[in-house]
Formats: C-alpha cells, structure tokens, sequence
C-alpha cells in the first residue's frame, strides 16, 4: 500500500492525470468519514473533502516521501477542519436566525428514539477538538500513536494521554446508557 | 490518585497495544487484583469498540468526478508568467483599467451601484424586527434600559450590547451572554422600590410603551445580518430616565437616595421627553448593518406605522395561541433603501474574538449634546440606585438582629457615626478606623447581594459543611477536655516534695 500511494504520487508528478483519480477513489472514504467524526455533521463534507483533495492536487509535487501518503493527507483533512470550525465559531458569533422557509427536523429526545450510532457519534461531537482528533484516529482509522503523533505534529506520550482522556470524557458522556451499550 | 490515573492511562493505552512489555505485564498484574481497573477497562474497551464500530457514511460514488470537474474549472491560467509575476499580472490589468475608466467614467461607478444594490437586496431580504424573532419581554426591556443588553437569540444566549467608550462613541457588540453578567433586573427593581401590584403595573406600561419602539429599531434576517437603528439609544436613555423618575416619585426615600440633591425626578423626566423628541427628529432612517461580510451604514425607509399595527397583531396572537408565532415570523416589512450619500467615506472600528464581535461607530449619529450630561445624570442616579438596594438589604439583616441593632433603622451610610461609636464599645479600641470597615462591609456584602453575581452553596453542600463544623467543634471540645485531664494526671504524678520537720 505504501509502496503503491508513493508509486501514484511518482506518476501524477510526472503528468499521469489518473494516478491522481486513483489515489482518491483509494482514499476518499478515509477523508469523508474523518471530516463527518469530526464536525458531528454530514453538512460540510463534501465541500471539506474536495478542499481537502484540491490541496492534495495542488500540493503533491511538494511531497517529500518522508513520512507517508495517508499522515500526510490526514494532516490536511484535520487543518482544514479546524479552519472549518473556526470560521462557524466566527459565524455563529452573528445569529443562525432560522429559516422558516426550510423544513429543518425538531431535534429529539435521544432517550426517546434510541439509536446507539447517534449516541456514540453525538458524544464523540461533545469531546473537545484535540481530544476528539486522536481517538477516531486511533479507534476509528486504526493509526498507531507514533503515526497520530506524526499527523498532529506532538509525542507520542501526549498521543497516549489524550486517547485516554477523550476515552474517560467518552465513557462519562454515555453513562447513563450504559446498560443500553453493553 | 495521580498512580491511579496513570493506571487508568496505562489500561487505555494497554487496549491499544501501545505498551512495553514490562508496562504490559504490570498492566496485567494489576488487572488481577483491582476491581476498580478491571471496571475500567470494560468501560474502555466498550467505548473503544463503540467508536470503531460507527458505520461508515454511504460510499460517494461521483466523488472523483465532482472533484476532477472542480479542479478543471479553477486550474490556474496557463500564461506561465501570469502566475510566476503577479506584478506583471496586476499591472497589465490596472492598466487595463485606467484605460477603460478614462474613456468612460461612469461603467465603474454603474458596476459599483450594480453590485451594491444586489448586496443591499440580498441584506434587507426578509428583514424583520427582532420582536418577531424571539420572544421579547418586559424583563428584556428593563434589561436594555439599564444593562444595555438586548436578546437576538435566546436560544444561544447571543446579546446585542450598546454602549459608549470614554470619548463618547458609540459601541455595538453582539455577544454570548453568560460571559458577561449583568448588574439589575426588573425583579430586583421591583423588590428594591417595594412596589405594589398597581405599582408593578405602572412599571409594565411604562416598558410596554416603549417595547414596540426598541424592538422595532432591530432588524434581523436569515442571512445573520444585525441591523439597528441608532435611534435606539435615545429610546434607551428615555426608558432609562422614565423608570428612574418613575422609582423617585413612587418612593420618597428611594428618590432622596437615587438623585443627588441638585436633580429632581421631574428634570429627569424633561429630559426623557427631550429625548424622545430627538428620536423622533433625528436621522432616523439611517440604519447601521452588522453582516458577517461587513459593517456599514445605510438608509432604509420602513413603514413604522404598519409596522407597529403588525407588532400588536403578534402581540395579541401570541397571547391567544403561541403557534401563531411561528405563522406571523413570516412576516415581511417593506424596506426601501436610501442611497447615503452623507455616510461615504466613513470606517467603523471592528474588534471580532470568540465571543463577540464589536463595531465602534466612527462619529455621533445623533449628535445631541445634551445627551452627555443627561448620560452623566442618569449613569449617577443608577449607581444610587444599586447601593439603595443594597443599603436596603443590609437594613434588613441589621433588623433581623433586634437586640444589638434595633435602632438601626436606615442604611449604614446614614449611620457611619452610631455604627462607629457602637463598635468602639464593642471594644474595637480608640484607633478602630469605621469608615474603612463599613467599606469593607460594603464591598463584601455588594457581592452577595448583587443577584446576577450571587453564588449560593448547594443546599447539600452547606449541610455537609455544617455538619463538618459540629464535628470539628465537638473534636476541639474533647481535645480541650483531654488536655484538661493531661493536666490533672501530670499534677497528680508529680512527686511531693518531702515534709520538712
């Protein structure tokens, strides 16, 4: 895998559109799901993840065959994330006057429509930021700590004591559904 | 507990394979004999397999091709030179320019207005007053009056806060709420001036004749666009000088307490009208734009007398049946927008972090002088107002306690000179400075009694406090009596000198 993605990077830099198609049907889904964990909704993906392959596109000729494709590409999903977050942070400043034209769902009760991946995946969007990237890298992406470590740019024992906290926070979070999730 | 939550960190990392073996094999050695690490892991061990196991989102199918389209559509000039020199690139094009703007002057001042009115059409789309948007009570009015804080989304305890700087200007700010706790509120105002029923719906009448004004003079929109009319710091101080001349005339003692001597309620009251009257005069179509793009000034002609037909239609449905509301938030006001001639040119002062977004308006709209010194009276008569209530407060625990204060009628203020000579009797000593402890007091108590700002103990908590202190009390008696009985056993095993014959 890692010889192929290199291998890809080689032919695009040298003209070959289709490695370039290749390396994203190959990663895509990685990135989609990555972004959707992280901002707790299906709003922006798309939008995020092409921002995510234009760069890739853009930037590729740069690779350095240092570390490899995927902690690159990851590295690129979670900055532009958090440029995501920060411009809504900014935004929401300003209110969200709801639009009356749109039909938006009522949000429920989660007691009353239990639905455990929502469950999860809500509690997950309740961990801050830089608790919340480690973990789904870690239990959703199956990254080692030395490649979490890589992607976000710190040691491998800060890797090991966010995983955790983000677990606790986790395990906090849901408590109450406990007998529901075992 | 920093072991334990090293352990705890260790099991996390231990589930992750992502120990040495000696840290696994103590991992494992602790997991035998601790229930505590053993609950732990099950918990970590069902989140982690929780998260791994969320379902993937659908697979994007046209993904590549939504993409390659993308990428063919902004792939960059091939004009090489273009993007290696972009000097050469902007000076072609101002060149360009000049040229164009030379021949014919008015295609860029056509394509500005062009641009600008769509903008303009896109802001005041569906513009509604803020009274439609969420529920605005009399409780929010007060709160405008005195606080200068208004509600734009109560949901998201978002604030509109108008205020002045030092040199006078006027400040918008929209902002989250909870971070900045506000001083009065209408029951403290209530209770503070002791007022009756009757008296209560005097101080509703007075917020609600002005409720239709300060609701109208913000306007809100889908697109999060913010647009206040500055008239509503006139309608702001008016309100302001109403409830404070109102409080002076309902109750004598207050009024002596509120107003430094040289102003009188009814001044106040004239000043209200004053302002009224400006409001009216004033710019008042002149309205000022908070977008999330960009803060400006801009004419808007509104139809103020339907509007207010339209606001009492919501009053009155919203009474009748609360659904009705969700209809009438569809409700359009006509706008027409005003070329402002007058307002090119200026630059507004913006300051935007996390938890607001500030805009410093470059001069004064409105202009009026009197409105300094009438802000310099009533800033003085609310600061009056919020120490009656606390003197009001401390009245209260001085009677509370009849036996030593049961002269004690007023405020400490009016008594500096019997609290001083009641504490040196109390033994204080000749050099016990009063003045400084009543200001102590003060600012101890200020705290407490200020509601916004009152931190109240869990009831759990103070009666597990206060049990600690019965044991605390008891554990100092028995020591006090052991030390008692020490003292005993040591005299009596002290041996007796021999009796000299």
């Amino acid at each position: 895998m890692l010889d192929d993605d290199f291998a890809l990077i080689k032919k695009f830099n040298n003209g070959d559109e289709f490695a370039f198609k290749v390396l994203i049907s190959r990663h895509r889904e990685k990135v989609r799901n990555l972004i959707y964990l992280m901002l707790g909704n299906g709003e922006y993906i798309d939008d995020i993840s092409q921002n995510v392959f234009i760069a890739v596109y853009r930037n590729l000729n740069k690779f350095k065959f240092e570390s490899q494709f995927t902690t690159w590409l990851h590295k690129i999903t979670l900055n532009k994330c958090r440029d995501h977050m920060r411009r809504e942070k900014i935004k929401n400043l300003f209110v969200g006057f709801s639009n009356e034209d749109e039909d938006f769902p009522v949000p429920t009760d989660i007691k009353d429509e239990f639905d455990i991946q929502e469950l999860v995946r809500k509690g997950i969007g309740k961990l801050p930021e830089k608790l919340r990237a480690p973990m789904v890298m870690k239990d959703f992406e199956g990254f080692s700590y030395q490649e979490i470590a890589e992607i976000l740019g710190t040691e491998v024992g800060t890797v090991k004591s966010r995983i955790f906290r983000a677990r606790e926070g986790l395990r906090k979070i849901l408590e109450p559904y406990k007998e529901e999730l075992l | 507990m920093r072991s334990l939550y090293k352990e705890f960190e260790n099991v996390s990392a231990y589930l992750d394979d992502e120990l040495s073996s000696t840290e696994r094999a103590r991992v494992e050695e602790n997991l035998k004999t601790s229930e505590k690490l053993k609950s732990r892991f099950r918990d970590y061990r069902m989140v982690k397999d929780r998260v791994s196991g969320i379902r993937p989102l659908p697979e994007d199918y046209y993904f590549e091709q939504r993409l390659v389209e993308r990428i063919r559509n902004n792939k960059p000039s091939k004009f090489g030179f273009f993007k290696k020199k972009p000097v050469i690139a902007f000076a072609v094009l101002a060149i360009g320019f000049m040229v164009v703007f030379k021949t014919n002057p008015q295609v860029f001042t056509n394509f500005l207005s062009e641009q600008k009115d769509e903008l303009m059409e896109l802001y005041t789309d569906n513009l509604r007053p803020i009274i439609f948007s969420d529920e605005i009570t009399n409780a929010d009015i007060f709160n405008f009056a005195f606080n200068k804080m208004f509600p734009i989304d109560k949901e998201k305890d978002q604030m509109l806060e108008l205020s002045r700087d030092e040199d006078g200007n006027q400040i918008i700010e929209v902002k989250y709420a909870s971070a900045f706790p506000t001083a009065i509120n209408l029951e403290l105002f209530v209770k503070s001036l002791n007022l009756n029923t009757k008296q209560k719906v005097q101080v509703d009448s007075i917020l609600e004749s002005y409720s239709d004004d300060i609701g109208s003079s913000v306007l809100v929109n889908d697109k999060s666009v913010v647009v206040v009319n500055p008239q509503i710091w006139h309608y702001q101080n008016a309100l302001k000088a109403d409830l404070l001349s109102f409080a002076a005339n309902t109750n004598k003692l207050a009024a002596a307490r509120i107003f430094p001597v040289e102003i009188k309620p009814d001044v106040i009251r004239n000043y209200s009208e004053q302002v009224i009257r400006g409001a009216e005069d004033g710019n008042k179509n002149i309205y000022c734009f908070i977008t999330p793009d960009s803060v400006f000034y801009h004419g808007l002609e509104i139809d103020k007398q339907k509007m207010k037909k339209e606001i009492e239609e919501f009053k009155r449905q919203m009474k009748v049946n609360k659904e009705e509301l969700k209809k009438l938030r569809k409700f359009k006001i006509d706008v027409r927008v005003i070329p402002p001639e007058y307002l090119n040119g200026k630059t507004f002062k913006i300051d935007v972090d996390s938890n607001r977004f500030k805009v410093e308006i470059p001069d004064k709209l409105l202009g009026d002088d009197f409105m300094d010194s009438l802000n310099i009276v009533l800033d003085d008569a609310l600061i009056h107002l919020k120490d009656f209530n606390m003197g009001l407060k401390m009245d209260s625990i001085f009677k509370k306690n009849k036996d030593s204060w049961k002269d004690w009628g007023d405020s400490v203020r009016d008594n500096s000179k019997k609290l001083k000579e009641k504490l040196k009797k109390e033994g204080f000593g000749p050099d016990f400075d009063a003045q400084k402890f009543e200001d102590e007091l003060r600012s101890s108590l200020k705290f407490y009694f200020n509601d916004s700002l009152r931190i109240e103990l869990p009831k759990q908590l103070n009666q597990e406090m206060e049990a600690f202190r019965e044991q605390m009390e008891n554990l100092r008696k028995e020591m006090d009596n052991l030390q008692k009985e020490l003292q005993k056993k040591r005299k009596s095993d002290q041996p007796k000198s021999p009796v000299e014959i």
